[in-house]
């Protein structure tokens, strides 16, 4: 998030990424684990850089030449030295001679999360929309103004039985346990089955209402959240228009979403059916990450 | 203006509580307050509340070709002959968070 407003707000930065390097953005939590062709590669990249521990995260930002050779690593907050790497790269390249496209001989099954046949993709946004302290740090008012971004994934049967006025038990523990958080400020920590105190998800003619208290054990985090929602098929059935918006009070932080506004804040959640057009709606949902089937079916 | 709403309730909520001020503030708020962005929200529809709450599409890093995966992008750098550049984070990038 810091680097989506700092780094790549940029306009050097933007037009050479877009004119003389090949971009491209990993989720490295996969990557490093991969026991697959693609996996291999990232293990060459990072393995010349300090992130050299594959049992620890390997987070950056990577210059590599077409073979993997790496030219330069980068992972501070700011513009500034990135910029000049890239500058720097571009002044000096040298095209490897003897690279060729590498061949995908084998892909991991557990890291190639792949959405059900059938199924739809829903982008999940959240925003604090109150009760942060007024601040001059630059990189704090990034994470104060910050919308976060997921992805929820629907399977055909469960879309078949809302159809049939049936809000599926997996849907409504999947949206409370994965997608009610506040991942505004990092990556979140998901709720378990038994921090759900309370849940009642309802849908009829279309419209869908939502109540769900989420308490951790030691009751530092929670969230009282309220939802509101509609959903429409065409004849046969497909969904063509879905949107649930859920609102409520938040307290607390996960381990990487640090530095909430101090006790209860509103928190806004905004639920709406993909058409596809956006960068990362092909994503996996965050929390499907080498569990695909404890992400679908959450409740069993 | 639902966010300057609920900043302000929770300002007098945080400042005032315990004290006959912040009963004070709060039947002002629900006097001057209450009617018009109460008809402001009840004027949105689900669809609209939603689309508040959505990602700048126009943000610059949106304007980048990213690609997703790792060997394509090896393969567009050998047949280009441009070097790659990673953007590789804890939670997906373009997504999660």
């Amino acid at each position: 998030m810091l680097d989506r407003e700092s780094t790549f707000a940029d306009k050097v930065i933007v037009e050479l990424l877009k004119d003389k390097f090949v971009p491209v953005a990993i989720d490295q939590w996969f990557t490093r684990r991969q026991e697959d062709t693609e996996g291999d590669f990232w293990r060459k990249i990072a393995s010349q850089s300090p992130r050299n521990d594959f049992s620890k995260t390997t987070q950056g930002l990577f210059i590599v030449d077409a073979s993997g050779n790496l030219v330069a690593f980068n992972n501070n907050r700011g513009p500034d030295r990135i910029r000049e790497q890239m500058l720097k790269t571009i002044a000096n390249y040298k095209h490897p001679k003897d690279a060729t496209p590498i061949v995908r001989t084998s892909v991991d099954p557990k890291y190639s999360v792949k959405l059900p046949a059938d199924g739809i993709v829903v982008r999940v946004a959240a925003q604090v929309t109150g009760g942060y302290e007024t601040t001059d740090d630059p990189w704090r008012k990034i994470f104060q103004k910050a919308t976060s971004r997921d992805n929820l994934w629907i399977t055909k049967e469960e879309i078949a039985d809302l159809q049939t006025d049936k809000f599926p038990e997996n849907l409504a523990h999947r949206i409370e346990r994965f997608h009610l958080l506040d991942n505004t400020r990092g990556e979140p920590s998901v709720w378990t089955s038994a921090e759900i105190k309370s849940s009642k998800w309802s849908i009829k003619a279309g419209k869908i209402t939502g109540n769900a208290i989420l308490k951790s054990t030691d009751g530092k985090r929670g969230f009282e959240a309220t939802t509101m929602g509609e959903i429409a098929f065409d004849d046969s059935g497909k969904v063509i228009s879905l949107n649930l918006f859920t609102q409520g009070d938040y307290w607390g932080s996960g381990a990487y979403t640090l530095k909430p506004p101090v006790g209860k804040f509103p928190l806004a959640i905004a639920f709406s059916l993909a058409d596809g057009s956006d960068i990362a709606d092909p994503l996996a949902p965050h929390a499907s990450r080498g569990w695909l089937d404890g992400y679908l079916k959450p409740k069993q | 203006m639902p966010a300057l709403m609920q900043n302000f309730r929770w300002i007098v909520a945080k400042r005032f509580k315990n004290s006959n001020v912040g009963y004070l503030l709060a039947a002002c708020y629900l006097w001057v307050c209450v009617p018009c962005f109460g008809q402001t929200d009840d004027s949105l529809s689900i669809q609209e509340q939603c689309e508040q709450i959505c990602q700048d599409t126009s943000a610059p890093w949106r304007s980048i070709p990213w690609q997703t995966d790792l060997l394509n992008a090896q393969k567009m750098a050998a047949e280009s002959e441009k070097p790659i550049f990673v953007w590789a984070m804890d939670g997906h990038p373009l997504g999660c968070t």
